[in-house]
Order: C-alpha cells, then structure tokens, then sequence
C-alpha cells in the first residue's frame, strides 16, 4: 500500500486533506463523502456559492485584473481567474472600511 | 467453527483479488466561470481510466442541487456533480497506476477549465491544481 506522500506525489497533488467521514459506503456513504469533499473544495458541490452579480469594467482595468490573474497562477500554481481576483481586491477593500466608511456607504 | 476459516476465493473459484480502498473522482458540471462542460464525456474517461486500471468503476449522479442565481432574474441553476468510484485492490495502486490516473485526470482539468480536481482515495482527499500539458 502506497503512504499519503507517494499518492500526494503520483497525482502532483497540491495538497492532502483528511476527511472525516466513519463510512463513506453505499449512495448515504457516497453523499456524506462528497458533502465532506465539497466543504474542501466548493466547486465540486452545491455549496455556498456566494452573491454573483454582473458588473461592467472598462477594457483596461479587465486587462490587468488578467495580468495580476496571470501572475498569480504562475506564484501559487493554482489557477487563478480575473474574475476572482476582482472578488479578492473588492473583499479585501470593503473588509478594510472603517464603520464610519460603511456607514456612508 | 471451522466452515469460518475457509477462503471465500476459493469457494467463489475467484481468483482476482478484491478491492477494498475506495477511490472517487468528482467530475464537475461548470468549469470555473460557470460555464457547462461536457460532463457525459468526462464521466465515460474517468469510467474508462479506473476500469483499465483497476477492473471496475460506477458512475453515481447525486442528488441534484440548486441555487438561484438573482442577477438572472432569479433564474435557477443546476449543479449535477458526477461521483465516479472504484473498489480498488491496494496491489493495484501502484505508482504507475496513479500516474495515469493523473493523466486523465489532467487533461479534464485543463480541458474543462477546472480550478482544482479532487480525489479521495481511502478517506483522503488530494487537490490537484498542476496540470500537465500533452
């Protein structure tokens, strides 16, 4: 039986998470496992998927949103869109708001 | 007592060996933008890789998830996530295996435009974000 590190190694897997699930047999098993699986990765389920809402950005701001998506694919080797590191930069600003900033808003 | 001791292979005339570590891939239905994605085709390749690799393989579509998307007018979106497992014999996952496992593997998530492919193997879940070029 291979250890955790050599199938992290065979799949180039980025990273290993234990999932607690006692019985992951049988469609309950299956859906418990694959509940787990989402909260570690969100896009493989149902799960939260946030507010998306449309909004309109001129050409040149899209242009770098790439770049900086682009860098950040090549720094961290996970893929990166321009749309998330909008959502980042725009999280990132409103966390920072003082109360007095929000209450303006 | 004895009748306990007898080995079921020999009384099933098996000779194959029995998978007991399961192994799942999730094959999603949007691509990191939202985008559908040929899901069938990707449910037969991940069918066909862990068949070839270790003898059997079963697609299970789970229960069918929504969420309303309000920026569409409240327009419903369906998320149909693919399981794909197999029963795999600990002889059988070798590292050689594994690597094609991640070929396959590779090629949807760069094809289908995925952010991260998951699989769990024997309750661990690994994230595989390097994907190869062929």
């Amino acid at each position: 039986m291979l250890s955790e590190k050599q199938i992290q190694q065979a799949l180039h897997a980025s990273r290993v998470v234990p999932l607690a699930v006692a019985t992951p047999h049988g469609p309950l098993g299956l859906e418990q496992l694959a509940a787990a699986a989402s909260r570690v990765n969100p896009a493989l389920g149902s799960g939260d998927l946030g507010v998306r809402r449309p909004i309109a950005l001129d050409h040149a701001t899209w242009k770098k949103l790439e770049q900086l998506a682009n860098t950040a694919t090549q720094t961290t080797s996970q893929r990166v869109t321009p749309s998330q590191v909008a959502a980042a930069i725009i999280e990132q600003y409103v966390a920072a708001l003082s109360p007095q900033d929000k209450a303006q808003e | 007592m004895d009748d306990l001791l007898v080995n079921p292979q020999e009384i099933f005339r098996s000779h194959l060996p029995v998978g007991a570590l399961l192994l799942v891939i999730f094959v999603p239905s949007r691509d990191q933008d939202g985008q559908l994605i040929d899901q069938e085709y990707w449910v037969d390749e991940g069918l066909t890789t862990l068949g070839t690799l270790f003898r059997g393989a079963t697609a299970y579509p789970r229960g069918r998830g929504v969420w309303r998307d309000d920026a569409r007018g409240g327009t419903l979106l369906r998320e149909e996530p693919i399981i794909v497992f197999s029963y795999v014999a600990a002889a059988d996952l070798t590292t050689n295996a594994l690597a094609q496992l991640y070929r396959t593997l590779s090629r949807m998530g760069r094809e289908a435009n995925q952010g991260e492919i998951g699989v769990v193997i024997d309750g661990k879940y690994y994230g595989i974000t390097n994907y190869i070029e062929e």
